[in-house]
C-alpha cells in the first residue's frame, strides 16, 4: 500500500462501508455482542464466530479497521492540507482575461477613472460586502482578489481533526480508564480501589411515585481521607460526585439477603384483645409490651421447602416463599413455637402448638439495602468533548460557512480602464450570482 | 380542550393536507399545493398545542415513550418539510411526506402504543433528555425529507430527456440538490443530538460516554451511511441515482435506529 492509496477517498469509502457492515453484523447476528449484554447471548459458530467475536468492538480486526480509518484521515488531511493552507495564506494573484470570462459568473466593462482610482472604488465595494482584499500591481495591470469566509474551506479538515481527537480519547479511556462498582451499606465505609480514600454511605433513599415505580435513588456520601470526612455530597442518577479524578455514579441498589427484617403480627386467641405488630430481625428478640412477653425469630428461610427427611431448607435466596420459625417466651418459658408463612397465612395456625394462645401472621419482609455506586476514573472525556466541539465546528464551517471569492482584473487598454471580474465559491450558486450582479450594478456608476 | 382533542384535530388536518397534495399531484394546480401547505401548517399548530399540553400535564419532555416520540417525530418531519418547501419549492414532495407523517401519527394513535402518562424513571430525569431527543429527531426529520426527494428522483424522468422540467415537475437533478440540502441540514443536527449530546448524557447518567449499546451502534451506522453520502458526493462527484440510493439506505438505517433497536435488540436504551 502506498501513501496515496492510504489517504485516498476510495480507501475511506471502503473503510466506512467496512466499519458500518461490521457494526450491522455485530448487532444483528444471533449471539452477537451488544455492549454490556454480551454474556447473555448464545455464541455463534464457525466463520461467524471469527468475524464477530464475543467482544467485537474490542477485537483485533475491529481495532485494526479503526486504526486504518484514523490513518486514512491523517494521511488524507495532511496531503490535502498543505496546498489548502498555502492557498489560504498566499493565494495566487494571477488573473487572465480569457479565463475570467470563461467562469460561469463573470462580467466585463470599461471604467472612467484611471486604474488605481477604479481599483480603489471597486475595493471599497468589496469591503462593504465583507470581502478581504489582496492586490497585485504591474504596469498597466492591477489585480484585486476579494475573499470571505475563507475558514469554510477547512470545515472538513476540522471535522477530521475532531474525529481523530475522539479516537485518541477512546484510546486513552481504554488504556487508562478504570471502573468498578462499590456496594455500600448505610453507615458502612468502603475503600475505593487504587486510591487512598474511602467512601462512607451516610444515607440511602429510594423515592417512589404514587404508583410505586421508582422516582429516584439518592445516596448521601462522604469522602474519607485517613478516616476523616473531607467532602460530602448526595448523589443521584444523572448527578455524580467528582473527587480526585474519580466520578461516583448512583448506579442502583441491591438487597442484602443476609439482613432481612420481618414484620409480624401477634394476636391473642383467648379473646382478651391482645394484638401487637412487631418488626424483628432473626436472632434478636423483641419485647411484646410490658407483660414479660418477648418474641424471637429462631430461623428464617426465604424460599421454604421440605426435603425427603422432612427437614426445612431454602430452595433459593429469592424470597419466593418466605417463612419464619417464631418463638414467644413468657418470663423465659416458651409459650408458642411455630412456622409462619408470608404467602400462606393459613399454615400459621396449622403448624403452631395446639396449646398456643397466639395466632401469628407474617405481614412484610424487607431487606437492608446496599447502594450500588459506580466508581469511574476516565481521563478520556476531556479529549472526547474537545473532539466533539471540533466536529461540530467543522460541520458548521463545511455546511454553513461557504467561502466566496471575487477576482477583479483592471487593465489599461488603449488609454481606458477595463474591468474584468469573476466570482466563484462553493454552495448556492444563485446567491453568488446575485451578489455579483449587485456589485457589478454599483460599479456601473464608475462608467 | 385536552391533548387528545388537539392531537386528533391535527391528525384530521394532516389527512386533509395530504388529500389536497394528492389533488395537486394529479392535476398540478398550484391552488391545491398551497391549500395543502396551509392546512398542513394549521395541523402543525394543533399538533404543537397537543405537545405543549402533554408537556404541561406530564411535567416532562414530550418524548419519553413510543407514543410521544412518534408524535414528536411526525411533528418534526412536517416542520422540516414546511421549511424545506419554503426554501426549495417542493410541492411535489408534499403528498409523499404527508404519507410518512400520517403513518407516524396513526401508529402513535393506534392501541399498540400506550398513551398514559407514566412517571419518569430516574435516568430520564435530565435536561439532556430534551436536548438529546429533540435535536436527534429533528435531524432524522430532515433525513426523512431527503428520503422522499431521493425516492422521487429515483423514479422521476432524468433531466437528460427534458420533457417538462420545472413549473409542474421537479426534475431529477433538482430533487437531487434538494436531497443534498436536506442532508446538509440533518447531518449536523443528527451528529449534535444523536452522537455528541448522547455521549454527554451517557457520561452524566451511566458514567461512560460510549458503551457500544445497540442504539449507539446503530446511530453510528446511520452516521457512517450519511458520511458516505457526503464523501462520495462532495469529493467523488457522485450525483443522481447512486447518491439517492445512499440517502434512502441512510433513512432506513435511521428508522431502524429509532424503531428496530427498541423492539428487536436489548440494550440500555430499552426504556423508550
Amino acid at each position: 500500500m502506498n501513501l496515496r492509496f492510504l489517504g485516498s477517498l476510495k480507501f475511506a469509502v471502503f473503510l466506512i462501508i467496512g466499519l458500518a457492515a461490521l457494526c450491522v453484523l455485530g448487532t444483528l447476528l444471533p449471539g452477537a455482542p451488544s455492549g454490556e449484554f454480551a454474556s447473555e447471548r448464545a455464541q455463534p459458530a464457525g466463520i461467524l464466530s471469527f468475524l464477530i467475536p464475543e467482544d467485537l468492538y474490542h477485537s483485533p480486526h475491529f481495532l485494526i479497521l479503526l486504526s486504518l480509518f484514523s490513518l486514512n484521515i491523517i494521511v488524507c488531511t495532511l496531503t490535502r492540507l498543505k496546498p489548502k493552507v498555502r492557498q489560504a495564506l498566499r493565494p495566487s494573484l494571477e488573473a487572465d482575461t480569457e479565463a475570467l470570462l470563461a467562469a460561469p459568473v463573470s462580467a466585463q466593462m470599461g471604467l472612467k477613472p484611471e486604474l488605481r482610482a477604479s481599483a480603489e472604488a471597486v475595493g471599497d465595494a468589496l469591503r462593504r460586502r465583507r470581502y478581504r482584499i489582496r492586490r497585485a500591481e504591474a504596469p498597466g495591470r492591477l489585480v484585486l482578489l476579494g475573499r470571505k469566509r475563507t475558514a469554510g474551506r477547512f470545515g472538513s479538515d476540522v471535522v477530521h481533526l475532531g474525529l481523530l481527537v475522539i479516537v485518541a480519547g477512546g484510546i486513552v479511556s481504554g488504556l487508562a480508564g478504570y471502573r468498578t462498582i462499590l456496594a455500600i451499606e448505610e453507615g458502612a465505609t468502603e475503600p475505593v480501589p487504587r486510591t487512598g480514600f474511602s467512601l462512607r454511605l451516610d444515607k440511602f433513599d429510594i423515592e417512589v411515585y404514587p404508583d410505586g415505580s421508582v422516582k429516584d435513588w439518592k445516596s448521601r456520601l462522604a469522602v474519607l481521607e485517613d478516616g476523616c470526612p473531607v467532602l460530602g455530597k448526595t448523589i443521584e442518577v444523572n448527578h455524580p460526585l467528582s473527587y480526585k479524578g474519580f466520578l461516583f455514579y448512583q448506579s442502583g441498589y441491591a438487597p442484602v439477603r443476609e439482613k432481612p427484617t420481618l414484620g409480624l403480627s401477634v394476636t391473642g386467641i383467648a379473646g382478651d384483645g391482645f394484638k401487637r405488630n412487631v418488626s424483628v430481625r432473626p436472632g434478636s428478640p423483641v419485647p411484646l409490651g410490658e407483660n414479660g412477653l418477648s418474641l424471637s425469630v429462631v430461623r428464617f428461610v426465604p424460599d421454604f421447602a421440605l426435603n425427603a427427611r422432612r427437614e426445612v431448607f431454602s430452595r433459593s435466596e429469592e424470597p419466593r416463599n418466605p417463612a419464619a420459625l417464631v418463638e414467644i417466651l413468657e418470663n423465659g418459658r416458651t409459650v408458642h413455637r411455630g412456622w409462619v408463612f408470608a404467602r400462606h397465612p393459613e399454615y400459621g395456625s396449622l403448624h403452631g402448638r395446639a396449646d398456643s394462645k397466639y395466632a401469628l401472621a407474617f405481614l412484610s419482609l424487607k431487606y437492608d439495602l446496599v447502594s450500588l455506586v459506580e466508581a469511574a476514573r476516565d481521563p478520556g472525556p476531556p479529549l472526547i468533548w474537545i473532539g466533539c466541539g471540533l466536529v461540530m465546528a467543522g460541520l458548521f464551517l463545511a455546511f454553513y460557512w461557504p467561502p466566496r471569492e471575487t477576482r477583479v482584473l483592471f487593465e489599461t487598454v488603449s488609454g481606458r480602464t477595463r474591468l474584468t471580474a469573476a466570482a466563484s465559491g462553493r454552495k448556492n450558486r444563485a446567491a453568488i450570482a446575485e451578489e455579483f450582479r449587485n456589485m457589478v450594478g454599483e460599479w456601473k456608476g464608475l462608467r | 380542550m385536552n391533548e387528545s382533542f388537539f392531537f386528533q384535530t391535527a391528525l384530521v388536518l394532516y389527512g386533509l393536507s395530504a388529500a389536497a397534495y394528492l389533488v395537486y399531484q394529479l392535476g398540478r394546480r398550484r391552488t391545491f399545493s398551497g391549500a395543502g401547505w396551509t392546512v398542513g401548517l394549521a395541523g402543525l399548530v394543533f399538533h404543537t398545542a397537543a405537545l405543549v399540553q402533554r408537556t404541561l400535564v406530564s411535567g416532562h419532555a414530550p418524548f419519553t415513550n413510543m407514543y410521544e416520540s412518534l408524535s414528536f417525530l411526525a411533528w418534526s418531519c412536517l416542520l422540516a418539510y414546511l421549511v424545506m418547501d419554503k426554501l426549495c419549492n417542493l410541492p411535489k414532495a408534499g403528498f409523499f411526506l404527508l404519507i410518512i407523517v400520517l403513518a407516524f401519527m396513526l401508529l402513535a394513535n393506534s392501541p399498540l402504543m400506550p398513551k398514559d402518562i407514566k412517571p419518569l424513571m430516574p435516568a430520564l430525569q435530565s435536561v439532556w433528555l430534551w436536548l438529546h431527543v429533540s435535536i436527534t429527531l429533528m435531524g432524522e426529520a430532515f433525513f426523512a425529507v431527503a428520503f422522499i426527494t431521493s425516492l422521487m428522483s429515483l423514479f422521476a424522468p432524468s433531466s437528460r430527456n427534458k420533457t417538462s422540467p420545472d413549473k409542474t415537475g421537479a426534475a431529477a437533478d433538482t430533487l437531487d440538490r434538494v436531497s443534498y440540502r436536506a442532508i446538509a441540514a440533518g447531518f449536523p443536527l443528527f451528529t449534535l443530538g444523536g452522537l455528541v449530546l448522547g455521549m454527554v448524557w451517557a457520561h452524566k447518567a451511566w458514567g461512560a460516554y460510549w458503551s457500544w449499546d445497540p442504539k449507539e451502534v446503530w446511530s453510528l451506522i446511520t452516521w457512517l451511511v450519511y458520511a458516505l453520502y457526503l464523501h462520495t458526493r462532495l469529493v467523488m462527484g457522485w450525483r443522481g441515482r447512486r447518491s439517492a440510493i445512499i440517502a434512502v439506505v441512510g433513512f432506513l438505517a435511521a428508522l431502524f435506529t429509532y424503531f428496530g433497536v427498541n423492539y428487536l435488540l436489548a440494550g440500555l436504551h430499552s426504556y423508550i
